[in-house]
């Protein structure tokens, strides 16, 4: 491990601004972290090398443009980068290049930041990746999905920030499980403009951060924000300065738990008690908790997988007559279902979301909410070896999905681990674009805890022969 | 659901959407469209007569 690994953003800016530390130190060592864990855990697809240190070698005769001046930043291979391709993890893509930046990587470069590679996606974010990404903090067990690169390299130190994106919990799956932190931002508050249509379902997917600390998060989102016109999903409110209220503290603020849904038989009771640990620190730092109920919440999966497949199918109608074979089969069945889905089935769902969203705005209302609390996933991370993402898929998003259906800011912050070692996840959701108050939750709670502080190890891969915890 | 969808059922289906799937895909997506009618049925159950949701449409021209 080099020294330079449990750097957070926030620290490798101070470091890089006092010349401490030149960007071409800090690129040179990530890439020497990315060397040694790569073998062990296979976080990236495309590592751009040269690139990173030309990078950085112009970013050290600079002035700072920001906080990301010279940071490293990983980028889900489903966004757009003009020199290096974007496969989306697929057959079908191999090799695919763009003359242009998402707009989000073009966003990072324009602040300072250094794209060092492009991280694992499952194939068009909805299938399996083989060979498969492995949890830094046991290299048997599944790393969330489908950013998973992108938790998974921030987590072993091979990044300092990630960009995934989340249609169901595609950051905020992978981050609880690698003991990261997961943004879903409000749906509109930063552009997927570049990202590839075929691995995206446009209402419910939004472009997302990997970082060790709330405090990064808040960073990235800063420079991440905004409207952009050529993408019609965006929303143009104001960008807040999200680094403004994060030391603010909880005390007063009122969290709304449901335990009628966000508690049910599929919680994993240690996960569950480390939430509940979770929620009795909030309140010792003054928050309060209170009860509410979201009954309608109870049509969340069968709404969100309805919407989600139907939108993620559209665009492959021609590649599945012409290269079905291309695709990985779990991949293409999961396709061919989403094209056979009744109009009912996509009404009675957009009809769900409507229903849940009113429920939600009435809680926050009624109850006087602040913001909602929950596990970030009823279980901790699965042996790969007994992982089939088609047919557990449900398990792991009932707590992630509902915010991707009502469009709510969405925070997973490491809360813990099992006794076998692996993380559990505490999820903040806010009211739409306030961003602020769900970073100063999130904050409040890595300030005296320090589950973000701990490291992986990754010392030796296990003997192929011995059993997962 | 009374009566599970056959793989000549998905071939239909498929047929009738202008799609035509690889034959060795038809058992396991009829057990799958059978497995998804399943976790549908709430939802198609669920009163929501009141909630109508309006895909927005902007008309106007962004030039």
């Amino acid at each position: 491990m080099s020294d330079l690994d449990p750097l957070t953003i926030a620290e490798a800016a101070r470091l890089l601004r006092e010349r401490r530390l030149s960007a071409t130190e800090l690129i040179t060592a990530t890439l020497r972290r990315l060397d040694e864990t790569e073998p062990l855990v296979h976080a990236y697809v495309h590592v751009m090398r040269e690139g990173a240190m030309a990078a950085a070698r112009r970013a050290d005769q600079q002035a700072p443009r920001s906080p990301l001046h010279g940071v490293p930043i990983g980028i889900k291979d489903v966004l757009a980068t003009r020199d290096a391709p974007t496969a989306a993890g697929s057959r079908l893509l191999a090799g695919h290049t763009t003359a242009h930046d998402a707009a989000v990587v073009r966003r990072l470069r324009e602040a300072g930041a250094i794209i060092v590679g492009k991280h694992v996606t499952h194939e068009f974010a909805c299938g399996q990746d083989v060979p498969p990404t492995r949890n830094p903090w046991d290299l048997r067990h599944y790393p969330g999905g489908s950013s998973a690169g992108g938790g998974v390299s921030v987590s072993a130190g091979s990044s300092l920030g990630a960009l995934g994106t989340d249609a169901g919990g595609s950051v905020r799956k992978p981050a609880a499980v690698t003991a990261t932190v997961g943004l879903k931002p409000t749906h509109g508050r930063i552009s997927g403009w570049g990202t590839i249509r075929a691995a995206s379902a446009p209402s419910l997917d939004h472009v997302g951060t990997f970082t060790r600390t709330v405090e990064d998060a808040a960073l990235l989102l800063q420079v991440l924000a905004g409207f952009d016109p050529a993408d019609r999903r965006t929303i143009d409110e104001p960008v807040p300065d999200y680094l403004a209220d994060l030391d603010r503290g909880v005390a007063g603020l009122r969290l709304g738990v449901a335990p009628g849904y966000f508690g049910g038989p599929e919680l994993d009771p240690e996960v569950g008690a480390l939430v509940e640990r979770a929620f009795g620190e909030l309140e010792r730092l003054g928050a309060r908790l209170v009860p509410v109920e979201l009954p309608s919440f109870r049509l969340a999966l069968p709404a969100g997988f309805t919407i989600l497949m139907v939108e993620a199918a559209q665009p492959h109608r021609r590649w599945l007559t012409e290269r079905p074979t291309d695709y990985v089969e779990g991949t293409r069945r999961l396709l061919e279902l989403g094209l056979l889905l009744p109009a009912a089935h996509l009404q009675a769902a957009h009809r769900a979301r409507l229903a849940m969203r009113e429920e939600v705005r009435g809680a926050f209302r009624d109850a006087r909410l602040d913001a909602l609390a929950t596990p970030t996933l009823p279980i901790t991370s699965m042996p790969l070896d007994r992982m089939v993402v088609e047919r557990d898929l449900p398990r792991l998003i009932p707590y992630t999905l509902p915010w991707n259906l009502t469009g709510q800011p969405a925070l997973s912050v490491p809360c813990g681990f099992t006794r076998a070692g692996l993380p559990a996840g505490l999820q903040v959701i806010g009211r739409p674009f306030d961003e602020p108050t769900v970073f100063r939750i999130g904050h409040a709670y890595q300030r005296p805890t320090a589950w973000h502080r701990q490291r992986p190890p990754l010392a030796h891969a296990p003997a192929a022969d011995e059993p997962a915890r | 659901m009374t009566t599970a969808p056959t793989p000549a059922d998905v071939a239909r289906l498929a047929e009738m959407s202008g799609l035509h799937f690889l034959d060795e895909d038809l058992p396991a997506l009829a057990e799958a469209l059978g497995g998804h009618l399943d976790f549908v049925a709430p939802l198609l159950r669920a009163d929501l007569d009141d909630a109508n949701p309006v895909l927005t449409h902007d008309p106007r021209w962004r030039e």
